[in-house]
This record gives structure tokens, sequence and C-alpha cells, in this order.
């Protein structure tokens, strides 16, 4: 008999060890690239001589990029860890290799309609090719190079389904996990936290986001599409930001040099829009046409004071003190 | 005597002018329940449904490429939601297609959010993304009854279909439904300049429980391309089953999960 029951539980163990099995699915993505770059010599730019950002003119690599995933009635998971080897071929052979969790995710469905996300992943929305205004975490959208990934960042949200016209999610932004961005000292990282809403019509949509940051930097954000007809499709994606992490060049009157400032004017409203459209033609192929304003750029005089600091700074490298 | 003959044709034109807007009015009750049926049979105002679909494209009388989805269908106060997912080939495992009422996004695992599409843009040969869901004609369409024709000498009801709106592919499509089951067994799509685009021809070999009781349910789509005649694309239905979706299950956010 306990024999039996013994048994009995192995099956039981096999049986669900297999369900949960057969709920993990897996796939494997591998980009091999080879990269050149035509670097021209230029003092008016902001990379005079490729000595700021310093590209490689030849470049190879290799990115392996598997992903797991379970899905479960309630609970699902996400892991994507990826190893990266790149190498500099343009003069002497150099290369360095990277093991790390691009995604690792949770996901609790506590109702029908309503579930947690929790972990890092990237959060994209917004209908633009460009680049996304309305999201406050990052603006860039990945859709001009799909090839390469956005770095992800930490996030915990809640999302609700109200009805089949409106959703609604409360999004936090908790760390900055591996972006590169944040390993710039002009960019110190803040947590943000955003509620977004969106509704469906009957051909069209709207989101809008509002969010803020510890450090009081306020966003409103806006997209929305319309289908005018079967093949023609329109889009925008604008925003509004206050006290924003923007650096303009000023004259430093302490030493004759430049300096990067965070001024007075960032704590103004900025406007940023995007307008687009698609059109797909009969015989198949799609055209798409995107323009973008934004008045987070510098004027006339702030660009002429910047480039003036590019150039400075590049000059300090030439001069024979320099330790460069 | 005169008068009286004069208010008796008074009153039956009086009758008739009441009566007649109500025999139309009978005409379009029939035909809107004869298009909610075959739109039924297709998948249609059912609340939840789910299949697959094998599309094959065969041009030259050779297959150029085949694809498998799977489709999960809801409807819910009358708006439609599907969602397709890529099966086969490999090549495109993970891609998605969400459509919301008249709002289309496409996803596949490089992109890292859904990118907003238009109802023209084609699935695979002559199928179109609607093609894969479920008929909606009733919503989308305006039908007025034809002369009665035989399709394979079968008695069929025709319909004219007109668009209600321009987001849907086809303006104009004329549609034959089966007289004793109300199922649709041809149709041909017309582009607004009156050209015919393709012609579709559908069965019913799968079973569904409605009701209590097992009725016929799409099975197979065969699509001629008007512009290349001898080219064909064939869907082939399986794996039906009713389901209860929640709308979170047609969300935008999940396409990228």
């Amino acid at each position: 008999m306990r024999l039996n029951s013994f048994s009995w539980l192995l099956l039981l163990v096999s049986t669900s060890s297999n369900a949960w099995m057969s709920q993990v699915e897996w796939s494997y993505e591998n980009l091999t690239f080879s990269q050149s770059r035509n670097l021209i010599s230029d003092a008016g730019t902001v990379n005079p001589d490729n000595r700021i950002a310093q590209l490689s003119a030849h470049a190879i690599g290799n990115y392996m990029r598997p992903t797991i995933k379970y899905e479960g009635d309630k609970f699902s998971w996400w892991f994507k860890p990826r190893f990266h080897i790149d190498a500099d071929v343009s003069d002497e052979m150099s290369g360095k290799h990277n093991l790390f969790t691009h995604e690792l995710k949770t996901k609790w469905q506590f109702h029908d309609d309503a579930y947690w996300l929790l972990g890092r992943y990237t959060k994209e929305f917004g209908p633009s090719i460009f680049y996304s205004p309305s999201n406050p975490f990052i603006i860039e959208n990945g859709q001009l190079n799909p090839k390469f990934e956005i770095d992800a960042m930490d996030f915990m949200e809640l999302n609700f389904t109200l009805n089949e016209k409106w959703e609604t999610s409360l999004v936090f932004n908790f760390s900055p996990a591996n972006n590169a961005l944040y390993s710039n000292p002009f960019f110190d990282f803040e947590k943000i936290i955003g509620l977004n809403i969106d509704y469906y019509g009957f051909s069209e949509s709207i989101s809008v986001i509002v969010s803020s940051t510890e450090d009081k930097q306020h966003h409103l954000g806006i997209y929305a599409q319309k289908n005018i007809s079967d093949a023609l499709l329109i889009w925008g994606d604008i925003a509004a930001d206050k006290n924003i992490n923007r650096f303009y060049a000023a004259n430093n009157d302490a030493i004759p040099s430049y300096e990067a400032i965070s001024g007075e004017t960032n704590e103004q409203w900025f406007g940023t829009a995007l307008l687009g459209g698609s059109y797909t033609l009969t015989v198949g192929p799609t055209l798409i046409v995107e323009y973008s304003h934004t008045e987070k750029g510098l004027d006339n005089t702030q660009a002429t004071t910047y480039f003036n600091m590019i150039n400075y700074s590049t000059s300090l490298l030439d001069s024979p003190l320099s330790l460069c | 005597m005169k008068n009286l003959v004069f208010i008796m044709t008074a009153s039956v034109y009086l009758l008739l002018f009441m009566l007649f807007p109500l025999s139309l009015q009978a005409d379009q009750v029939a035909v809107d329940t004869l298009l909610k049926d075959s739109d039924f049979y297709r998948g249609g105002r059912i609340e939840g449904v789910s299949w697959n679909v094998h599309v094959k494209n065969i041009e030259q009388s050779k297959i150029k490429n085949e694809i498998s989805v799977e489709v999960d269908i809801a409807h819910k106060k009358r708006k439609q939601f599907a969602l397709i997912n890529f099966l086969t080939p490999v090549k495109y495992r993970g891609q998605k297609l969400l459509l919301r009422e008249h709002n289309m996004w496409f996803s596949k695992p490089s992109l890292r959010r859904p990118v907003p599409i238009s109802s023209r843009q084609r699935l695979s040969g002559a199928a179109s993304n609607a093609d894969i869901a479920s008929a909606n004609y009733f919503e989308d369409y305006t039908a007025q009854m034809l002369s009665p024709e035989s399709i394979d000498g079968i008695p069929c009801y025709t319909l004219e279909l007109i668009a209600k709106t321009n987001l849907v592919s086809y303006y104009r499509i004329k549609y034959w439904v089966q007289e004793n089951t109300h199922q649709g067994l041809k149709a041909e799509f017309y582009g607004k300049a009156g050209k015919l685009i393709k012609t579709a021809r559908f069965k019913y070999n799968n079973k569904i429980m409605h009701n209590d009781k097992e009725v016929d349910f799409i099975s197979d789509i065969i699509i001629n391309d008007n512009i290349n005649k001898e080219d064909f694309t064939t869907l082939t239905i399986s794996n039906v089953a009713l389901k209860t979706f929640s709308s979170s299950n047609f969300q935008q956010k999940r396409m990228i999960e």
C-alpha cells in the first residue's frame, strides 16, 4: 500500500512537472554584425574629429539573446540573459565581452482584468517611429534600429482594464538598472511615478500619461492615432515637460573656460510634438512620414556657445600640456 | 355615393401609404437577420471563440508560402476584438496582430512595442488580416437583397453589401447566402471604382455547440485573386473552441510579453 502511495506521488510530481514544463517556452536569437562608419573631420559638430565619443570606424560583434518564458494561469515570468562580444578592428584589434540580465520580470494576474508587473524590462509605448516624446521613462523607442535593444530599467506597475474602451496603469520606475544613459555624469537617475490612461474608440485610440520625479520634474504626454481609411493612418505624440534635466553651455566667468549648466530656463514648460502618417499602396508597400518639433533644443546663442565649448575642449586636448 | 367611393379609395391609399414602409422594414429585418446568421457561422457575433488557421498561397500551381496562426476572437457590446498569434514558419513565430474594432496593431519580438497598421496591410497572398478574423459584415456593411441565384445548384439569397465606412478593405461585396442554412457560400469583393478585386468560397465542415445543438461552422475559405486568376489562397480553419475572454486579453501592452 505504501509502495502504491509512493508511486502515485511520483506520478503526481511527474505529471505536475510535465504540466509546468509544458508552459515554459524558450527562443534564441543570435545577432552577428559588422559595422563601418565614415567619420568626417569637422570641428563644428558635437563630436569634433571623433575625440569626444571616440567611435570605432570598424567594429564587429556577436550578441547572443535567449528568452525563457513561463506563462501560468496566475503567474508568468520572463528571463532574457544576454552575452555580448564586441571588437574594435579599426587599428589594433581590441575586444570586450559582457554577460548581463537584459530582462527579468514577473506578472501576477490577480483578477481577469488586473495584473501586477514587476522586474527589469523596457517600457515602450506610442505610435511613432523616430522617438516617443510622451514616454517619461525613455524617449528612444528602438524603432530606427530594431536590431539593437534598448537598455532595460526596473519597474513596478499595476494595470487595470476597466471595460472594452478604457484601461489604466500606474507605473513606478525605481531603478536605472543597466541603462547606459545614467552612467553619464550629466544625468542623475530620479525615481518616476506615472499614471497612464488609455481610451480605444471605433477607429482611434488616445493615451494620456502624467508623471513626476523625486526632483519635481513634471511631464504630461499624450499620444493618439486615427485610421482615416483602410489605407491611411495618422498619429501624434506630444509632451509638455517642466523642470527638465537639460544642460546648456555657459561661459565660466571665474576662469577662461566653459561649463555645462542646468539653468533657470529649465523651470519653464517645454513642448515637444511629433506628427506622423502612413499610407499603404494598393500594391503593398507602406509609406511613412513623421515630423517633429521640440522646444528643448538650444537657441542660436546657446548653440554658438555650445559649439565654442566643444571646440575649446578639443583644443585643450591638442595643447602640449594635455595629459590625454 | 361619389363621396363614399372617394373616401374608400383614399382610405386604401392611406393604408398602402402606412403599410409600404412597414413592408420595407420587414424586408430589412429579414436581410439583417440573414446577415447576422451568416456572420455567426463565420465566427461573428460569438462572445468568445478561438481557432487555428493554416494559410496556403498557391501561385502558378505551386505552394509559394504557408503560415499558421492561432486566433482569439471576442465580441463585446457589438465591438470586435481579435488577437492573431503567428505559429509557423519559425521565422514568424512570436509575431502578433491585434484588432480592436477598426484599430489594428502589429508586433514581433524584435519590436519593443506594437506598431499601428492599416487594414490594407495584407497578411499573406490574397488574404487580408480581416479574412483571418471573424466576419463582421452586419456591423460594417449595409445590406440589400438582390434576385436569388444558385451556387453549385444550391438556392441562395443574393445580398449586395455596401461599406458603412471607408475603413473596410472592400467597398462593395456581392454575397451569396444559402437559403436553408443562412451560411455564406460565395463572396465577390469590389473596390470603390467597381473593379472586382477577389472572390472567396466558404465551406462549413467544423462543428460547434450552439444552444445545446451541434451546428456547422466555417472550415475553409478559398480566395481567388482577380488580377492573377490562376493564383489562389486557401485558409483552413481548425481547433475551433468556444471560450470566454476578458477585455484585458486584447490589451496592446500584452502584445510584447
